[in-house]
């Protein structure tokens, strides 16, 4: 029965198909179970194909936007460390003899943070980063712990200085800005640049 | 009585899936410009910090050390001289006197090395570093004026890659940033 109605349905002869259809309304039979089967797997495919791609999209343009963020808050943290080591120079250019890498909170790898609100440099307590935190009233980055006006963000950025083996003049600083999306895997934007001591300081390293 | 159209339903289904499908495309279209827009600026970042440690380096270089001096420039320093933990390797420098150029009134050394290698980037980045040593100063247009009094200008060129060195030339997505000194 159901494959009778089936083939003759999707008879290919066009000039029949309409003759066959009014026949087949007229003669007051609802659709076969297949037919609704087909009609309404044909309809769940044709929408959520699109819903599916549009909220991949949607998950790749948050990623897209965290990544901006994310690559910027890395960049502010070797600025920052640069401005301590440059802060240092002109100190020793207006005669005090001051270590180039004075103020840098570790030069042996232990990761520490950087908070541009305050220009403090701190030593992550454990080894383990906090997350960062947002001032709703600037939107500037850093670490309140928990104070009012604050609210934490998914972004947790480490950064370490290492002199480079063998050298006593050249430091490596990296800084790894840590995120998740949604249910994604933790991503990161790594950011390094290397610092000399590029004047003789009073470190008295040579 | 007028009889009601048929086929009126799967005209609507065909509208609605097409508006649909042709949505998700078009979000699809901007969520990857979107991406491959922050990837472009993320690695135009490491670019920059590529050239700039190459900058620095030469910089370190030749203010502690005078490695690009002008009169014993074959002079070679304790510690090794590199950068990022690689042995610096110039060339371009001349061997003997006079240094400068008769006309020109300079000479130029280049080096290149790959900063930043670490597990996530295991042939790291790629930085090109001409290091110009001018008898005399700078004009504008990066010629060399010859000066009387000596004096010596050193212009720094470092060019910084988010590639790395073996694949520069073949990577379509490549980043340049260049940062310049002059004293």
């Amino acid at each position: 029965m159901t494959s009778y109605h089936f083939s003759k349905f999707f008879s290919l002869r066009p000039r029949t198909i309409s003759a066959q259809i009014s026949r087949y309304v007229k003669s007051g039979k609802g659709f076969t179970l297949i037919e609704t089967m087909v009609a309404i797997s044909l309809l769940t495919v044709s929408i959520v194909a699109p819903m599916s791609l549009a909220s991949q999209s949607l998950a790749s343009a948050f990623y897209a936007r965290d990544q901006i963020t994310a690559s910027y808050l890395a960049q502010e943290a070797i600025e920052t460390v640069r401005s301590v080591r440059d802060s240092n120079i002109l100190q020793n250019s207006q005669g005090a003899n001051v270590d180039l890498l004075n103020g840098i909170p570790s030069t042996t790898g232990a990761p520490f943070t950087v908070d541009v609100s305050t220009s403090a440099l701190t030593l992550c307590p454990g080894g383990v980063c906090p997350a960062l935190e947002t001032r709703a009233a600037d939107g500037i980055y850093g670490y309140s712990g928990g104070a009012a006006g604050w609210s934490t963000t998914n972004f947790t950025r480490v950064v370490t200085a290492t002199f480079i083996p063998g050298t006593i003049n050249e430091i490596k600083v990296v800084s790894t800005v840590s995120w998740h999306t949604g249910s994604y895997n933790i991503r990161s934007v790594v950011v390094t640049e290397n610092l000399y001591r590029w004047i003789n300081d009073g470190s008295g390293a040579n | 009585m007028k009889k009601p159209p048929r086929g009126f339903t799967l005209l609507l289904a065909a509208i609605v899936s097409s508006i649909v499908l042709s949505l998700g495309a078009a979000i699809y279209e901007i969520a990857v410009k979107e991406v491959a827009l922050s990837s472009l600026g993320r690695d135009s970042q490491l670019a920059f910090f590529a050239a700039d440690t190459g900058a620095e380096c030469a910089l370190f270089w030749d203010i502690r050390f005078a490695y690009f001096a002008t009169t014993s420039p074959a002079a070679v320093v304790a510690p090794d001289p590199s950068c990022d933990g690689q042995p610096l390797t110039v060339s371009g420098r001349p061997a003997s006197a006079p240094y400068y150029d008769a006309i020109t009134h300079i000479y130029q050394m280049t080096f290149t090395f790959a900063p930043a290698a670490s597990a996530l980037s295991p042939a790291g980045y790629c930085t090109d570093v001409t290091v110009t040593k001018c008898n005399g100063v700078f004009a504008l247009d990066g010629s060399c004026t010859y000066g009387d009094p000596a004096q010596v200008s050193t212009s720094i060129h470092a060019d910084g890659l988010s590639t790395d060195c073996a694949t520069r030339a073949s990577n379509l997505r490549a980043l340049q940033r260049s940062v310049e000194l002059h004293y």
